[in-house]
């Protein structure tokens, strides 16, 4: 069930409804629990068997910490917990890369291995309420948060509709307090929320899945295009995988603020970063901050020796890229990212250089830095990476081969109309000029915006792009 | 002021502006239907006769001869063929309505070619054609039909009915009705083949399959000359066809009663054909017997009455005539057309 779709809209309106219907937060919190279930049993409903194993595992986890006499004891409760949740993550999502990836380096060095793969699917979300799940025990073990008392309000922090399968994700100290206080609709900021949903909606279906449509033909074949159109196709995939990704989030945050619960902060205009460090401060907000705190930080971080941080920092973008999918590719996108944070971390500590003077500069290069991390992220594999890569340098003509279509330069106009929209918001000119009208005339505007962009939809539902990891 | 309030506001600026703006849409290109449209339309003259339907119609009248074989027998009446590619059974009345709602002064006769109302998985296509006839009417017979059409379970029933109240609310807000636009404008979608072959000035809006180059017409036509047996067969079939004694099918007379209330009052008369196809159509016979609803029903599709219609030389493929084909045809139904209007003035 994905946001953009009818049925989701009927479902929310259904949920919505019941949930500000009843009286006691108790059963709110119920049926909260079960519309989750319900709508994460929509995908596949044997893989809820999954969620309700890491939970129920986390729970007593969680538990077994905090009442543990001895750190011997602790430390097993906290296993306990890694060993469960990246075993399923790591079975799930990771059984075939590992096997074909051994396969492949036994193969390499002249040995025949008959290792056999799986046909497995992988569950939606995964990523996502595994590490969920996994803070909360660590939080514990760390001694940030105590645990809950209740399964039912543990069992809601992990399966939250808004937030489940594509995230944010959400700290259990951050979301357990809010559930412990009833939550009312007068405190609710309807008109923000709305808006938000809507804007998260125009990015998602209106730009981001029309935008697929070309994006998607140039990457399949960019032999068949010209320098110029491979640069505007991966400057569209920026525009993209933004719209795509924090769309759902606004949608995510806008429909959990309408259920009286606030989600954590994603995305903070990633593209007016001035320099790779400050890019990943902005985008995914709570999956880099996940990796800072669980294991950077918690390898030691840049207190044990210029070594170790440098190494530190590597393995966490090695990590991050890896947690996107079972692809050496992803692994590539997080290595080449690690790599640009060493050489800024260099530079300001050794070199007195700092890419956020001049700020121009610093944007210039972040951007192109990402657009190249894009080249991995979006291609199947490395060859095709590195097919497309030259491509965008050399090896290729200046405009499509002969008999090839080239892409229709108004494309550009998206991306700095993009570019523009997203400038906008970014001085907040949207948000002030929508905040000085009576609430009556941005009913009737947004009204009369949900007609003007409701043609602009593809007539096809395209699933998120952060719905594979 | 009260969210309540506010919500109304928003969903009636919403139903205004999208009203607003599907009446600045109009019909989709989809197939060279809003081109044959508006030619239609705009003729300064008027047709007197309209023939409605799918490829079957586009690719079996010619305009010009149905004229010049009734002039033969004294009746001189101007004919238009707004047949296009795909037309589904409830599209089809989707056209009619709007042709009789608009309907220029000169016109007399629609013929409107007659396909089963029944559930077909093409109807729920999500395609910008799909979206716009699915008016909350349609959506309505639609649903009635699969009720009571047997051997829908329960399971898609449902997931019928999901489907069209589901393209019924896309239309309310012109779900892909510029995207799929803009995309061809930036070059980043083919455009409709059909769209682009038709020539709704010529020859009253005729096409003749065989002078086009329409790729997938072609494999069609390979298919049919590459297993001339199956076809064979088919119409060996069709030979066998016999109008089934008793009552037409429960699903088919609600929606063949809609369809003929659409003509009360406009003076239009409505002449259902059965054009020349290879697949039998018993059921479909039902409901121009005796017993069944529509008033005129002509049938083409019986070998043993018009065996010319199925000999190879007549055919372009298994489904529609060539030219030649075509003009047999034609003349056909102009001369039964002929007698019609022979019997009418009579009276």
């Amino acid at each position: 069930m994905l946001f953009t779709e009818l049925r989701f809209f009927a479902f929310f309106l259904v949920a919505l409804a019941v949930y500000w219907g009843m009286r006691r937060d108790g059963w709110r919190k119920t049926w909260l629990l079960a519309c989750s279930y319900v709508f994460y049993g929509a995908w596949d409903p044997r893989f809820l068997a999954l969620i309700v194993a890491s939970t129920v595992i986390d729970f007593f986890a969680g538990a077994w910490v905090a009442r543990a006499a001895t750190p011997g004891r602790r430390r097993l409760g906290v296993a306990v917990s890694l060993v469960a949740n990246l075993g399923l993550l790591g079975f799930f999502k990771y059984y075939n890369f590992f096997v074909e990836s051994a396969a492949g380096l036994l193969e390499a060095f002249g040995f025949e291995p008959s290792l056999s793969t799986l046909r497995i699917i992988l569950p939606v979300g995964i990523s996502f309420y595994t590490f969920q799940t996994l803070s909360y025990t660590l939080d514990i073990y760390f001694g940030s948060l105590k645990p809950t008392r209740s399964l039912r309000d543990f069992a809601l922090f992990v399966a939250f509709f808004p937030q489940l399968v594509a995230g944010p994700i959400v700290r259990a100290r951050d979301f357990l307090p809010q559930l412990d206080s009833a939550r009312r609709w007068a405190d609710v900021a309807v008109r923000s929320h709305l808006a938000l949903f809507v804007f998260g909606f125009v990015k998602k279906a209106c730009v981001s899945d029309n935008v697929a449509i070309l994006t998607d033909q140039v990457f399949a074949y960019p032999e068949a295009y010209g320098v110029l159109d491979k640069w505007m196709a991966v400057g569209l995939y920026a525009v993209q995988i933004y719209c795509d990704f924090s769309g759902y989030t606004d949608m995510a945050i806008a429909s959990a603020g309408l259920l009286g619960y606030s989600l954590t902060l994603n995305f903070n205009f990633p593209f007016f970063s001035v320099s790779i460090t400050d890019f990943w401060r902005r985008w995914h907000i709570s999956m880099m901050s996940w990796f800072r705190d669980y294991v950077y930080i918690a390898f030691g971080g840049n207190r044990a020796g210029t070594v170790r941080t440098y190494s530190n920092l590597l393995l966490t973008f090695f990590l991050a890229g890896l947690w996107h999918g079972a692809n050496w590719n992803f692994v590539l996108f997080g290595l080449f990212n690690g790599v640009f944070l060493m050489v800024e971390r260099w530079g300001i500590r050794n070199r007195g250089f700092d890419p956020f003077r001049p700020r121009l500069w610093g944007r210039v290069y972040m951007l192109w830095v990402i657009a190249m991390s894009y080249v991995l992220f979006r291609n199947p594999d490395f060859p095709a990476a590195w097919t497309y890569f030259k491509g965008l340098y050399w090896s290729q003509p200046l405009v499509a081969a002969e008999g090839a279509a080239p892409v229709d330069p108004r494309w550009w106009l998206v991306v700095f109309g993009f570019g523009f929209v997203h400038w906008l918001m970014w001085r907040r000119f949207l948000h002030r000029f929508f905040a000085g009208l009576p609430d009556w005339v941005v009913a009737v505007v947004l009204g009369v915006l949900t007609a003007l962009l409701l043609p602009l939809l593809p007539t096809e539902y395209q699933p998120f792009i952060y719905f594979q990891f | 002021m009260r969210t309540p309030v506010l919500l109304a506001l928003y969903v009636l600026s919403f139903l205004a502006s999208a009203a607003g703006l599907r009446a600045l849409l109009g019909f989709p290109e989809a197939s060279g239907l809003k081109r044959k449209l508006a030619h239609y339309e705009a003729d300064p003259e008027g047709f007197e006769v309209v023939f409605v339907g799918s490829s079957n119609v586009l690719c079996s009248v010619l305009p010009d001869v149905f004229r010049e074989e009734l002039k033969l027998r004294g009746h001189d009446v101007r004919a238009y063929n707004l047949g296009v590619p795909g037309m589904l059974s409830f599209e089809t009345d989707h056209l009619v309505r709007h042709v009789l709602e608009t309907r220029p002064e000169r016109l007399r006769w629609m013929f409107v070619e007659l396909t089963e109302w029944r559930p077909d998985p093409r109807m729920s296509d999500p395609t910008e054609r799909t979206v716009f006839w699915h008016t909350p009417e349609r959506t309505a017979a639609m649903l009635e039909t699969a009720r009571s059409y047997e051997g829908l379970g329960g399971r898609e029933l449902f997931d019928f009915a999901r489907d069209h109240l589901e393209l019924c609310l896309w239309r309310l807000g012109n779900v892909g009705r510029v995207q799929q636009r803009l995309m061809l404008l930036l070059g980043a979608r083919e455009p409709d083949r059909w769209t682009g072959l038709m020539t709704p000035a010529v020859e009253g809006g005729y096409l003749a399959l065989e002078e086009i180059g329409h790729e997938g017409a072609e494999k069609g036509r390979e298919r049919f000359l590459a297993d001339m047996g199956r076809y064979q067969n088919q119409v060996a079939e069709l030979r066998r066809q016999e109008v089934p004694a008793g009552p037409p099918a429960a699903h088919l007379v609600p929606p063949a009663e809609r369809q003929l209330a659409f003509f009360e009052g406009t003076g239009v008369e409505p002449i259902h054909v059965l054009f020349a196809t290879s697949h039998p159509t018993p059921t479909l016979l039902q409901l121009g017997a005796e017993e069944g609803p529509l008033p005129e029903l002509w049938a083409f599709n019986d070998p043993r009455a018009h065996p010319e219609l199925y000999k190879p030389r007549s055919r372009y493929d298994s489904r529609h005539l060539n030219r030649p084909g075509a003009e047999r045809l034609t003349r056909l139904l102009a001369q039964r057309f002929a007698d019609h209007l022979d019997r009418a003035q009579g009276q």
